[in-house]
């Protein structure tokens, strides 16, 4: 695994584990595990949608968030949209024009950290399903305590503690910030110290991407 | 939900082979696929698998009012949820006519068989009752829904456990897991349906595939109408009926659910006590502070074929033992020269490997071109 980078052994972050094709009806599918919290999201994709929800541009992406338990909430839909933003940048849309491409996500466990696992499991979803992109992504979080000090990949016990938690998500090619969001109150600086540690964080997670993509494919690079 | 189109070819083709006393996947008529469970970490949450078909249920409750005309009886609430990562073909946020059809098997035989001890939930008359919520989640849709499905909603329903709760004088107290240990559910007897498939008015599969069962449900092309249909029948650990449902075809005689039901009622006490066992040995788990996640069901040592230039094939009915009749030899003795070869490996198990040196060349003549 990349926790074992001796350059990085101070990022460090929960194990961890992943299996993709989980699911033998969609076109990609992983299930992704990062210490105790657990996403499994399926890709379908490209195929055929009604014509009122077709783009002559580019792949109409749509994203669905089931949660565990319960009734849908505001809270799922704000992953969605997160989400669909953060995947839109990444396809290549404009390679599958007048077509739809649907990205399911389902929540197997939450103990912190969700929102990047489900980022993270989206990622090798879409790889598994050979979609075109312009680079992967990867996402971390973090959490700042009442000290000011950064925990990254916090468990709940330190979410619990935090003052403000957040999220960002860096894409592979440059480590260019594609999104991040944000939680309670932090200062400027404690912000750019977060995002600078998320940043080295994120390479574990394009090795970890990179050992299971090899697993059942050839890897360039 | 898009059409899902079948071709006349396989259509024809799976009929023929049941007819002949075969199936695709090599089972027997009555013979089923694999059955896994596992647990998540809270109380209630399971996963079931039933060869390729995997289900996610949930169970929570909440304090609610009691219906006034049952004032000391708690509430249970099945829903079933099915979006696009079921099948390709299922549209998202629109109920399907199969995910109703599955809400109601699942209500008859959960609710209306009042397996649940809903007295027992009850915590203030006409004031406070438990309502315990069932959220059936299908993962992936590969034939025998409904089967997968009560058997997931019948675990998750056994495992769960509600927390405590202590009356003084008006006020209630709700305990959390942590301060005093909760209570398991009263279930008076353990339903599970499963699935019949018929097929040519006569021929029964236990446990139908995707693919089976769209096939049986579907009109033979000569134009006549369907001559089969799935049966589920219902059935708890003392063997009493507690759901029948038939769609397709009329039956064209009493005697083939007769043999459904003989064969079906086996099957169902063979699931409970599956059940029971998974739900005792996780329970023992859980008494050792073994921490229990869904992300145990991740399995990382399985080698995908693609990386790897040999491919192992396991082969159901075949040894390296096992003498080739000379008749076949005789047959194939000039075979066409193909790019891989299939090589005994280990017992079982074949292995195809990509013949060594360059690949041939098809030489296409341009003679033709010329002219």
């Amino acid at each position: 695994m990349g926790s074992d980078n001796t350059d990085l052994k101070d990022f460090k972050l929960r194990p961890m584990k992943c299996e993709c094709n989980y699911l033998s009806k969609s076109d990609g599918s992983a299930i992704l595990s990062q210490g105790q919290t657990v996403a499994l999201v399926s890709v379908n994709g490209p195929l055929d949608i009604k014509m009122t929800n077709q783009s002559i541009e580019k792949a109409t992406l749509e994203v669905l968030f089931s949660s565990k338990g319960g009734k849908p909430a505001i809270g799922d839909r704000y992953k969605e949209h997160v989400i669909r933003q953060t995947c839109e940048t990444a396809i290549l849309g404009s390679l599958y024009p007048r077509t739809g491409i649907t990205v399911t996500i389902q929540e197997m466990e939450d103990y912190g950290g969700f929102l990047a696992c489900c980022i993270n499991c989206t990622c090798l979803a879409l790889l598994n399903a050979g979609l075109s992109m312009r680079h992967t992504f990867a996402a971390v979080a973090c959490a700042i305590d009442e000290l000011g000090d950064i925990q990254l990949d916090p468990a709940p016990a330190q979410l619990a503690a935090a003052r403000a938690t957040m999220t960002f998500v860096f894409d592979s090619r440059n480590k260019t910030l594609v999104c991040g969001f944000t939680e309670g109150s932090f200062s400027e600086d404690a912000h750019s110290e977060a995002l600078e540690r998320c940043r080295s964080a994120s390479q574990l997670v394009f090795d970890f991407y990179k050992d299971i993509v090899s697993k059942y494919s050839y890897v360039i690079g | 939900m898009r059409d899902v189109y079948l071709s006349n070819c396989e259509k024809n083709f799976v009929n023929k082979i049941v007819s002949e006393g075969h199936r695709l996947d090599g089972r027997t008529y009555n013979e089923s696929r694999p059955l896994n469970i596992s647990f998540g970490s809270e109380y209630g949450s399971c996963i079931v698998s039933l060869g390729e078909t995997k289900v996610l249920a949930q169970v929570s409750c909440e304090v609610v009012q009691p219906k006034q005309i049952r004032p000391n009886e708690g509430l249970l609430y099945i829903n079933v949820e099915m979006n696009p990562m079921a099948a390709p073909h299922i549209e998202a946020n629109r109920q399907t006519d199969l995910a109703v059809h599955l809400n109601r098997m699942l209500e008859k035989a959960y609710k209306d068989s009042k397996c649940i001890d809903l007295e027992s939930l009850c915590i203030v008359v006409e004031e406070k009752v438990w309502s315990l919520r069932v959220d059936v989640k299908i993962l992936n849709h590969d034939g025998n829904l409904i089967e997968c499905a009560s058997i997931a909603t019948l675990t998750a329903l056994a495992h769960f456990k509600r927390p405590d709760v202590t009356r003084s004088g008006d006020s209630v107290t709700i305990h959390d897991i942590t301060e005093k240990d909760p209570i398991p559910t009263v279930l008076f007897h353990y339903p599970v349906c499963t699935t019949i498939a018929i097929f040519n008015t006569d021929i029964l599969l236990a446990d139908p595939n995707f693919l089976e069962e769209s096939v049986c449900t579907s009109s033979i092309d000569d134009g006549t109408t369907p001559c089969g249909g799935l049966l589920i029948i219902g059935f708890n650990q003392y063997k009493e009926i507690c759901v029948m449902n038939l769609s397709g075809a009329a039956l064209s005689s009493a005697g083939i659910v007769r043999k459904g039901l003989q064969g079906a009622s086996d099957k169902c006490k063979e699931v409970v006590d599956l059940v029971k066992k998974a739900i005792i040995s996780d329970d023992t788990l859980r008494r050792k502070r073994v921490k229990i996640n869904f992300s145990d069901i991740i399995t990382q040592d399985h080698l995908q074929c693609l990386s790897k230039k040999d491919l192992n094939i396991k082969l159901k009915h075949y040894n390296i033992d096992d003498e080739v009749d000379d008749d076949i030899m005789d047959a194939d003795s000039d075979p066409e020269p193909s790019k891989y070869d299939v090589v005994a490996s280990k017992p079982q198990t074949a292995e195809i490997q990509t013949k060594q040196g360059a690949s041939q060349w098809i030489e296409i003549s341009s003679d033709s071109e010329e002219d």
